[in-house]
């Protein structure tokens, strides 16, 4: 008898004796697929994948969301993106604004009063103490409009360049190493390259939790190609893993010497691109490019694979398999990397040694062949990395350290010459180390939860917690964040709004508003605006909607690399989301940059296959980057590694998905991974408590006794806002990026 | 007290012919059997309670894509149901649940030929 | 042998099961005094050879039970009730046999679809 046969009777009796105990009832979602509802384009709202999305709207309420079969994403979503509607309607919506009485309890306030003393603190702020003691703290969750419009009211109107968000603490270590290794931020590729790489080397990222619809791309890849090979390199094993041929299992921060490692392969064994080094590449080290092709094969010379493994625990045959693989003439390689790698103290330099394997290799700029940073916000790409929503930056690949760079911007925005500050603004952990150190006295804190988010977040929760700061949250629901702030605003939420996200792959495509937003919620753009007028700006912000913004934004973005002019408000209404640069109306937009015939911003005459126009010479850097070990190792009285991730059914915070009766119960509550080995050593049994400390900090967590860390190593991931990992992670950052190693530190362990 | 009980259930068996359509008619919703107090994965539990479920689920393309028990099961609260409504489908796989309401689907759900769990795509 | 796997509805026994030797497949209802569902769901975990797939959180369950003959079964059953208390009745709600001669059972283009699975990763 067959195995199939015996499924089949197995999954017929099943369904039979199932069908046999009562008939089910509908939901809301499932009302709405029996017809009579309207269907609008939009984004979902998690991740940086942006996958379309159609939202099902009757009655005034949304009730469904199913994929975009139009889009990248080809009809699918992942289990969070069907879910979504649940994320408007939960009964704890902020519907009024709150203020923080005398006695220290939020209460009630109208939206007059709340304005009023926001202004009045923050312009009482900028008098008594200057520009810079009052800051801006925004979100890759929040529309390009709404960045545009924070950058613009802080920057030229409250004069400080304290403009910061969250994407510091997820992509920060992207930018900076796409903008030393290839002279401009983000990547090169796009989705499509999935479906001609041969080889992928997904290294820091549990693509299959935390990229779904990215993985399903790769694994139909793999099913449909058997001769397709998946290297994925990660200290822990994931649902990822699933997917490998090779897993490389490391301890964790050594990643660096292992990518060196490959290299030194690649090199030894002939799997280099000659004519493409020559052409295309120079060579640097620490800040200078300053360096040859045979420093760099000197450099590597220190880093065998048999030297290598004593210091990874990865065993020599897998480093030179992984880069036999990654190498093979004929054959494209994708690599894709997301928080392990950026998530680091030197986080840059993880990412710059990985774009090294492509340079060397040649395996960049055709189909298949790209260096690709997966991001975790639908908008950190193109609201905050792009629209300059980081401190050091201005909008679309400008710096506010340079005066021609404040120059140009100063003349697009109609400002006096010398009007936009040049003092630097505080990184993401300086300005909550500025609130709790008193540099910083006001803080407007949008669509995120730092109160939770940042590591080492005891420390920051005190700052923020203090009297002697001002606090404003705008936030759809209560969070770690509202709960030590002065004045709460209600904010709309995604759906509720309209705005453009731009995600890992360039893809600019717009979010429409379906609903309205509940009690007194409004749009951040028109609470941005609000503040705007009553401060006095009013006149350098003329907008009414996000849409009157959009054409200053495609200005702002003319004549840089962006280049997104033809993405007109008009097209974005009509079309699936364009991939920039596209630099004219009707463009089609540009799959691959950088690649002469492809990229509309190469010139045509231009002698070579690719031209990385962001450095003046069109030549890419191979950075000569030493291992370094993590701001903190385990030591005698700390004596295990903690790292930190996600699970596919929560998202960040949890704010969203634990409004979602599915997600609710599902894997919300973070437990400590224990391997088998420790928890006998400790004597801990599955479901026991274990307290987690730090130097920084302690909390009890329940342990699931799994393998899925080596021994020695232990796993939290960073969604439960009752057990927080970050009251024990550390708050080192890279000194480039200034992104926080969220990914490593040291704990020790007690069975509580 | 044994035997007259074996011999109720012996009669139930008999009475069941009689009873007609009496438990499958019953329009109770289903309920999950247990709480889920602990926020714990559903697999936690399944992949022991119920091994060829999940062994069917963990092998086909939606385990490989962690499309999980809640996506086609809902919650264990009032929207949990056994056997999925379709409508829980449109989310990735609009145009067939939609293609469900042609004539010649009439009286098929999408698990008359997608075994449950497993699913097998057509021609596999 | 019921042909509707939507709304198959309680059954009886068959009286005669195939020839001995012929492994068989069964879906279940297990009905229990009201409220006791899940404690002996619990309870039935270890039963060799039948695997519960669900129940009403109140006094049915749902499972399929597998056994090497029609006989087994039965007895198997009969053992069952025996033992526990609170176990009402055990249902038939449809009946399978492993060697494939039995096509007629197997409905909507289901059978193909069987026969074609053997995708295994």
């Amino acid at each position: 008898m067959s195995v199939s046969r015996r499924n089949f009777l197995f999954t017929t009796a099943a369904a039979s004796a199932l069908a046999a105990l009562g008939k089910p009832t509908l939901t809301l979602a499932e009302e709405a697929a029996k017809g009579g509802t309207k269907w609008t384009k939009g984004v979902c709202r998690y991740c940086g994948t942006g996958c379309g999305v159609y939202k099902g709207t009757r009655d005034g309420k949304l009730v469904m969301v199913k994929g975009d079969k139009h889009n990248h994403n080809a009809g699918f979503l992942c289990l969070k993106g069907f879910l979504l509607p649940q994320i408007l309607y939960d009964e704890s919506r902020l519907t009024k604004p709150q203020i923080r009485n005398k006695k220290g309890v939020l209460e009630d306030a109208s939206w007059d009063e709340a304005l009023k003393l926001i202004v009045s603190k923050f312009k009482g702020s900028v008098k008594e103490h200057g520009a810079d003691s009052v800051a801006f703290y925004g979100s890759g969750q929040a529309y390009t409009e709404e960045t545009f419009l924070s950058n613009k009211l802080f920057r030229a109107g409250f004069r400080t360049n304290n403009v910061e968000g969250n994407p510091r603490l997820c992509m920060a270590s992207a930018v900076g190493g796409y903008v030393t290794s290839f002279g401009k931020d983000e990547p090169m590729g796009n989705y499509e390259d999935i479906d001609h790489a041969d080889v992928f080397l997904l290294a820091g990222s549990n693509t299959a939790e935390a990229h779904p619809i990215l993985f399903q791309r790769i694994a139909r890849r793999k099913q449909a190609n058997d001769k397709v090979k998946v290297i994925v390199v990660d200290p822990r094993r994931t649902p990822t893993s699933r997917l490998a041929d090779l897993h490389l299992q490391f301890k964790p921060g050594t990643d660096l010497a292992l990518f060196n490692s490959m290299a030194h392969v690649l090199i030894k064994e002939g799997l280099i691109d000659t004519k493409f080094i020559k052409e295309n590449l120079n060579f640097g080290k620490v800040k200078k490019v300053d360096q040859t092709w045979e420093s760099y094969v000197a450099f590597l010379e220190d880093y065998s694979p048999e030297k290598v493994s004593k210091i990874t625990d990865c065993p020599a045959e897998q480093i030179v398999e992984a880069a036999r693989l990654f190498g093979a003439k004929g054959r494209a390689s994708m690599s894709m990397w997301c928080m392990g790698l950026n998530q680091r103290s030197r986080g840059v330099w993880a990412n710059n040694l990985c774009h090294n394997l492509h340079l060397i290799t040649g395996k960049i700029g055709t189909p298949g062949n790209t260096p690709f940073s997966l991001t975790g916000q639908p908008n950190a790409c193109g609201g905050v990395r792009d629209g300059g929503g980081l401190s050091h930056l201005l909008p679309y690949g400008r710096l506010a350290g340079k005066a021609p760079h404040r120059a140009i911007i100063e003349k697009l925005w109609d400002l006096e010459p010398g009007h936009l500050p040049s003092a630097p603004g505080k990184n993401a952990i300086d300005m909550f180390r500025g609130l709790d150190e008193g540099s910083i006295k006001c803080i407007y804190i949008m669509c995120t939860n730092p109160g939770q988010s940042l590591p080492n977040v005891t420390r920051y929760r005190n700052g923020m917690k203090s009297k002697d700061t001002f606090v404003v949250v705008a936030d759809i629901y209560p969070t770690r964040t509202t709960e030590l702030a002065d004045v709460v605003l209600p904010a709309a939420a995604w759906s509720e709004k309209e705005g453009v996200f731009g995600c890992s792959e360039r893809r600019y495509q717009l979010d429409e508003k379906v609903v309205e937003a509940p009690g007194e919620a409004r749009a951040d753009f028109q609470i941005l605006l609000e503040i705007g007028k009553r401060a006095g700006f009013g006149a350098m912000l003329p907008y009414k909607t996000p849409a009157d913004a959009w054409d200053e934004i495609r200005k702002l973005g003319k004549d840089t690399p962006y280049a997104f002019w033809g993405i007109t408000r008009e097209r974005l209404h009509k079309d699936h989301g364009v991939i920039w640069p596209c630099p004219e109306e009707g463009h089609p937009g540009t799959p691959r940059r950088y690649v002469k015939g492809v990229d509309p911003l190469v010139p045509a005459d231009w002698p070579r296959r690719m031209k990385f126009y962001g450095r003046s010479d069109g030549k890419a850097i191979v950075w000569l980057r030493p291992m370094a070990p993590p701001a903190e190792v385990p030591d005698k009285e700390y004596p295990y590694y903690l790292t930190t991730g996600r699970v596919i059914e929560q998202w960040h915070t949890g704010t969203m998905t634990q409004k979602c009766k599915e997600l609710k119960t599902a894997n919300a509550e973070t437990m400590l991974e224990l391997h088998p080995d420790d928890a006998a050593a400790l004597q801990v049994k599955a479901g026991n408590g274990v307290r987690v400390s730090s130097r920084r900090g302690s909390f009890v967590f329940r342990a699931n006794v799994t393998d899925t860390c080596p021994a020695g190593t232990v796993f939290l991931n960073m969604h439960d806002p009752e057990r927080m990992c970050n009251l024990v992670t550390i708050d080192a950052y890279d000194p480039g990026s200034k992104q926080p190693e969220f990914k490593i530190c040291a704990v020790k362990l007690e069975k509580a | 007290m044994k035997l007259n009980r074996l011999g109720f259930g012996m009669l139930l068996l008999v009475a069941a012919l009689a009873l007609g359509t009496a438990l499958a008619g019953s329009q109770e919703p289903a309920k999950h059997r247990f709480k889920m107090g602990k926020k714990k994965d559903c697999i936690a539990c399944h992949e022991k309670r119920t091994p060829k479920v999940f062994k069917e689920w963990f092998a086909c393309d939606h385990g490989l894509f962690n499309v999980k028990c809640a996506v086609c099961h809902g919650s264990v609260g009032d929207d949990f149901t056994l056997e999925p409504v379709i409508a829980r489908c449109t989310g990735c796989h609009a145009d067939q649940v939609a293609s469900m309401e042609l004539p010649t689907m009439k009286g098929k759900t999408c698990f008359t030929c997608h075994a449950a769990h497993a699913l097998s795509p057509h021609g596999m | 042998m019921n042909n509707d796997s939507k709304n198959p509805g309680p059954q009886q026994w068959p009286g005669a099961f195939p020839e001995e030797g012929v492994a068989i497949v069964a879906g279940v209802v297990i009905e229990t005094i009201p409220g006791e569902a899940p404690r002996v769901g619990a309870r039935l975990a270890s039963v060799e050879g039948l695997e519960l797939v669900g129940g009403d959180g109140d006094r049915r369950l749902a499972g399929v039970w597998s056994a090497s003959s029609g006989k087994r079964l039965l007895k198997s059953v009969e053992t069952l009730l025996q033992q526990d208390e609170q176990l009402l009745g055990i249902f038939p709600t449809f009946i399978g046999r492993e060697d494939e001669a039995d096509a007629g059972e197997v409905g909507n283009g289901a059978r193909e679809l069987a026969e074609g699975d053997t995708r295994q990763r």
